[in-house]
């Protein structure tokens, strides 16, 4: 088995990963899905890297422990302190988002066999990252609970990483590691101010946030 | 004996055959649940006792009840024609024939709309539209799966259902079967759709509010009635042989007869998991139906997908 063939097969399963994160309605189930596409991406991030240098074994130790296990804490915090399990009433139906989600996925392998610009990044690696991207869009356009938004927020950053992963062995690993940096701490951010919106209006639905301004 | 000079074979094993996979499913349900169960043969002596009723029609009703069961039971035998069996292959083939075999499907589903909304009763006309509502979201799933299997990377003679269906052999065993296991898993949910089972539709409830075939059939009698049940027994048969021939390689073994065995015994091996199937998973909410068959379209998609990759 070659390297090219397990990559098809983890671009595959990151495809796969795809439907359950959009189709689910209880956060703490998709937050499942959402840890395996963290170990997914370290994962890739070990395999796109060809060359053997430290840089292959940092990289992807400092994305799983950020992305599958420091993030997905801080949410699963979150969900518990704001016992917000369920989405209810989204903007856009479960059924719908799966089928928006179809379409997306179509529109991504579309995009991914003209956009050629990079040698070294193949057709599949740029169509499964930007559906990634854009099933994180739908994610973040259609709930209203502020958790699932988080959580597309960070799919659709898993997936601008993954399509930038084949360039990061020509990349210094300095600007990886502030990307994460940057996430985590925006992650953490977002954990605070949800947490204190729902101490203060005992509800964490985005709709009413427009009763905020002023 | 060369099994392969004898297509009418293909025909006949399921005719003679089907009305068991109900005896096994019905045994299956019933050790599970610590009772000997019924025998085997059950369905049998159901449709002979049935053939020898006598016709009741509602007041209310038209020609088409009276018509609606016949062309149920011979458009299934129709759709047989097309089904290769193992190394026996189907009576009638051409190019192209998959459209033929999806829109029998929808034709067969079509009549049991009408018939149930034929006589008047407001549960019946409920029950036909719970089936269209559900049929409609389940054939894009199963002309998916049909045109993922167009699309494999496998070198086919013609489009037919019979060149499609034994496509899987030894040699290209490792390159095609991962897809092909998502579509045998894809066409299982669609078999419990299309035979009604649990998931679904409780076949053994009579509560009209929770049921969708029981409740067509409700004003079918006699003659009519047998053959409902025996087109659907049928139906359980055509997925339970479309499922066995994506999972098991056509030339598993050389001898023709053994082939033919295999193939019978992974058809009753899919009614025991349909049976298993019904005791340990309860009746899905009526709302989340769509979900499941939306996730059955799903799957066809990725293994699309997959073939493009």
């Amino acid at each position: 088995m070659n390297i090219e063939k397990i990559q098809t097969i983890l671009l595959i399963i990151f495809l796969i990963v795809n439907f359950p994160l959009i189709g689910m309605s209880r956060t703490l189930s998709v937050l499942k899905f959402f840890i395996f596409q963290g170990i997914l991406l370290a994962f890739s991030a070990f395999l796109f890297n060809y060359e053997e240098s430290v840089q292959k074994f940092i990289l992807p130790t400092l994305i799983l422990f950020a992305k599958a296990i420091i993030i997905p804490y801080l949410i699963k915090v979150t969900i518990v302190s704001t016992k917000a399990y369920e989405e209810r009433k989204p903007f856009i139906a479960f059924d719908t988002s799966i089928v928006l989600a179809i379409i997306a996925t179509m529109a991504a392998i579309s995009l991914g066999s003209k956009l050629n610009f990079l040698p070294n990044i193949s057709s599949h690696t740029i169509a499964i990252s930007l559906s990634v991207i854009f099933i994180g869009m739908i994610s973040i356009l259609g709930r209203k609970n502020a958790i699932f938004q988080i959580m597309g927020y960070m799919a659709m950053e898993n997936g601008i990483f993954l399509l930038t992963l084949p360039l990061s062995q020509t990349n210094p690993l300095i600007i990886d590691v502030l990307i994460l940096v940057d996430v985590l701490v925006a992650i953490t951010v977002r954990k605070n101010a949800v947490y204190w919106i729902s101490k203060e209006f005992s509800s964490i639905d985005v709709d009413k946030l427009t009763a905020l301004k002023g | 004996m060369n099994f392969q000079l004898y297509p009418v074979l293909s025909l006949i094993i399921p005719l003679l055959l089907a009305p068991l996979l109900y005896g096994i499913i019905n045994r299956t349900k019933a050790k599970f649940a610590g009772r000997i169960g019924s025998p085997l043969l059950q369905t049998y002596y159901d449709l002979y006792k049935l053939i020898h009723k006598n016709f009741i029609y509602s007041t209310s009703s038209s020609w088409i009840i009276r018509i609606g069961s016949l062309i149920i039971f011979t458009v299934t035998v129709t759709t047989l024609l097309l089904l290769p069996f193992a190394c026996i292959p189907s009576v009638i083939s051409f190019s192209g024939d998959i459209l033929l075999f999806v829109y029998m499907l929808a034709l067969i589903r079509f009549m049991m709309i009408l018939s149930g909304m034929d006589v008047g009763s407001s549960f019946e006309a409920m029950g036909s539209a719970r089936e269209g509502y559900f049929a409609m979201l389940a054939e894009p799933a199963v002309l998916l799966s049909l045109v993922t299997l167009v699309v494999l990377p496998v070198s086919k003679i013609d489009l037919s259902v019979n060149t499609l269906l034994k496509m899987l052999t030894l040699n290209n065993f490792f390159t095609i079967s991962p897809i092909l296991f998502i579509l045998s898993i894809s066409f299982f949910i669609i078999l419990l759709l299309e035979t009604s089972r649990i998931p679904f539709d409780d076949p053994n409830t009579h509560l009209e509010l929770t049921m969708i075939h029981e409740v067509i059939i409700l004003d079918h009698a006699g003659l009519d009635f047998a053959l409902i049940t025996y087109a659907t027994s049928l139906k359980l048969w055509i997925f339970s042989s479309i499922i066995s021939h994506l999972l098991i390689p056509i030339d598993i073994v050389d001898n023709q007869l053994l082939n033919i065995i295999i193939h019978l015994i992974s058809i009753f091996a899919i009614s025991i998991v349909v049976g298993i199937v019904e005791s340990t998973f309860a009746r899905l909410r009526l709302i989340r139906v769509q979900n499941l068959i939306l996730g059955t379209f799903v799957l066809s998609f990725i293994s699309f997908i997959i073939c493009w990759i």
